[in-house]
């Protein structure tokens, strides 16, 4: 009842003082032009990620862009390398907005560096921020006008990965994740997830220092403690290391991990000794030979051909579809109010991609569900159906 | 503690490629009295130049090779183009400093355009593991640690027992009087910077292999080769040596007993207390400025 009163309160807070802007085009709106900003880490050790994520957006909008655009308006989409760095990343969203006067930021990548940038971008310049790669479940507890999120949270997953491991009748977990809060949280969700799941399992959690290279001691420290199954909430390169460094001793642990790393690279970096690892996927597995799959491929190919198909790219080509589903049912004038409202109207909107997702003023997170999957000969299959994260699956 | 030795020998292999590092950053330093920042991103730009060559069929060792010339010469150049015409004394010396960070960062970014951001997957020059007091150690780093430590050999035996490592040793000391003995300092700085280069790229290539190739390959393995030069002393290159083998023995010791999270700081607090009390370092000399 008091999210719903606060919601409203914020949706009537968002109306008053937009009353003038819904009369009139916004920021980065012409007859012939959107603008969109984003930011990526497209340098660093994170660019594994920026890079391909930037390269999915950036073929659906250019495809669409090459159809006619949304209403005859074509997408500019403006990214910006913010190399996973806080501070770049708030000058990042002060160029966009002050420079470029993008009317949105969108496919923005990093928790953390994300999170800086909100005083500028959401409470100062009150400029939407939709469909994040990024997110933690302070972001949406109480709703921030403005943003919108069609990614389940890492807290979400790492529940539903610590639920799958219970399931799977391991009784002694590992949590091993990194030392920031984007990885800290969601690896004590998992914690939580597992004591909920089965009271009598055993669970403990390390805290590895995050970029670790030399996995060594701490897959000793984990042989020490013998657990019958980790979970390991890390970037793709970290999950590879501590896979090898397992392997290498004769241990078959199995290793659980959350969406981030369910993409080719982890095969690619830890050949066999990633083989069997169980995660949980925002997406369809890339391979797939539907009508929206082929679509993405096509893309893909056409605009950026340097990229493989993969998990990273195919999310944000998803996230971009829903971006431009939302431009095409804002009301006319298009501007920051209208296109909000836009993704208000996207109720069970199914992109192919992504499950389906529903956003409203009280319901800033568009889905909970998720696919299972695991690594079968260097290649990511389904198993069983998608799980919605918020329920007891 | 009963995994101790295990711990210890999983650190002295980790070790090896910081102490390669560690070398290469001495003997640089030792004849031209330059800081190469840049050692880590030419070994890494080598590493690459040579995955397309492995690419095309070239066998993991004939690889490595190459790679340690590809470093070399790319040494070699950067000391005849960028930090010889800075000259000598104390201000080239600091400009000498940022000119090798740019320097890195320019490899860094030429790495990012040419082989985009995914990491390159690369063959180890052997298979298969060797277990030692009851872990088991890839043979891609044993031969790793054993190429660290003929290295050392080789370089204490050239510049003790050679003419060239002794005209290196001199020039080191004092270019001007050097030149007067008919030592040509040009030369020694272009040798020194390609056993420098030559070394790091052993040590990234064995990196490499183990992980995998990406831009930001020796970027931790720097810092902590870095923390080992100054731990055994600036000057010594089996101090540095050493002192980059107890960082890996002391950051496995750390992240097995202690804490992974807080490894660095456990490892950087030893090194700060151990050069609070002998700031050259422990095999290093006190160095003394000619005024």
């Amino acid at each position: 009842m008091k999210t719903w009163a606060g919601a409203a309160a914020l949706l009537a807070g968002m109306l008053l003082t937009g009353a003038h802007a819904l009369a009139q085009v916004g920021p980065g709106v012409t007859d012939k032009e959107i603008k969109l900003g984003s930011w990526q880490p497209l340098s660093g050790p994170v660019s594994i990620y920026g890079v391909p994520v930037r390269a999915g957006a950036d073929a659906y909008f250019n495809m669409i862009n090459d159809q006619g655009g949304v209403k005859g308006r074509k997408i500019k989409f403006i990214v910006e390398d913010n190399a996973f760095n806080p501070q770049r990343t708030v000058a990042a969203a002060r160029k966009l907005i002050g420079s470029d006067e993008v009317l949105a930021i969108a496919v923005g990548f990093g928790t953390g560096p994300s999170a800086a940038a909100f005083p500028y971008v959401l409470q100062q310049e009150k400029v939407p921020f939709v469909t994040p790669y990024a997110g933690a479940e302070d972001w949406y507890t109480p709703p921030r006008p403005g943003l919108l999120s069609a990614q389940v949270l890492y807290e979400n997953q790492a529940a539903a990965v610590g639920r799958w491991a219970v399931k799977d009748g391991r009784k002694n977990i590992l949590v091993i994740h990194s030392d920031p809060a984007a990885y800290h949280k969601p690896g004590e969700s998992a914690v939580a997830a597992i004591r909920k799941a089965d009271a009598s399992a055993k669970v403990e959690a390390i805290s590895v220092k995050w970029g670790t290279q030399d996995y060594a001691p701490i897959a000793l420290d984990a042989l020490r403690r013998a657990p019958d199954a980790i979970i390991q909430i890390a970037v793709v390169q970290e999950v590879s290391a501590l896979a090898k460094e397992l392997r290498q001793q004769n241990s078959q642990i199995p290793i659980y991990t959350y969406s981030p790393n369910v993409t080719q690279s982890l095969p690619l970096l830890g050949g066999a000794a990633v083989e069997g690892v169980k995660g949980v996927s925002w997406t369809v597995p890339a391979s797939l030979d539907t009508p929206a799959l082929k679509e993405y491929r096509a893309a893909l190919a056409k605009y950026a051909p340097d990229q493989k198909p993969d998990f990273d790219s195919l999310l944000s080509f998803g996230f971009a579809k829903v971006v431009v589903e939302a431009l095409r049912r804002a009301d006319e004038p298009l501007n920051r109010a209208t296109f909000i409202e836009g993704f208000y109207k996207l109720k069970d909107y199914d992109s192919g991609v992504l499950p389906p997702v529903t956003f409203a003023p009280d319901r800033p997170l568009g889905l909970t569900t998720l696919q299972r999957v695991v690594l079968k000969n260097g290649v990511w299959e389904a198993v069983g159906e998608p799980i919605d994260t918020t329920a007891e699956w | 503690m009963g995994d101790l030795p295990a711990v210890i020998a999983s650190g002295l292999v980790s070790g090896s490629a910081y102490a390669l590092l560690a070398l290469g950053i001495v003997i640089i330093f030792r004849s031209t009295d330059t800081v190469n920042f840049a050692i880590g991103d030419t070994a890494t730009l080598a590493v690459f130049l040579t995955t397309s060559a492995m690419a095309a069929g070239l066998p993991p060792a004939a690889a490595l090779v190459l790679a340690v010339l590809i470093a070399g010469l790319a040494g070699m150049a950067t000391e005849r183009f960028l930090i010889r015409p800075l000259g000598a004394g104390h201000k080239s010396l600091f400009i000498a400093l940022v000119v090798t960070i740019g320097l890195g960062l320019i490899i860094h970014a030429v790495i990012g355009v040419i082989w985009g951001q995914r990491p390159i997957v690369v063959a180890p020059v052997a298979t298969g593991t060797v277990r030692v007091f009851g872990v088991a150690l890839t043979l891609n780093k044993i031969i790793a640690t054993g190429i660290a430590l003929a290295a050392m050999a080789a370089i204490a035996w050239l510049f003790r027992f050679t003419a060239i490592g002794v005209a290196m040793r001199a020039s080191a000391e004092d270019h001007f009087a050097a030149r007067i003995i008919g030592i040509r300092p040009t030369v020694i700085a272009s040798l020194a910077w390609f056993i420098g280069c030559g070394i790091a790229a052993i040590a990234a290539f064995f990196l490499a292999a183990d992980g995998s190739a990406n831009a930001n390959l020796t970027l931790s393995p720097l810092f902590r080769a870095f923390a080992g030069v100054f731990l055994g002393g600036l000057t010594s290159m089996l101090g540095a040596a050493v002192g980059a083998f107890t960082i890996g023995v002391l950051d496995n010791v750390a992240g097995r007993y202690l804490s992974a999270n807080y490894r660095d700081t456990i490892v950087f607090g030893i090194i700060v207390a151990v050069l609070f009390i002998r700031p050259s370092g422990f095999l290093g000399a006190a160095r003394k400025e000619r005024v």
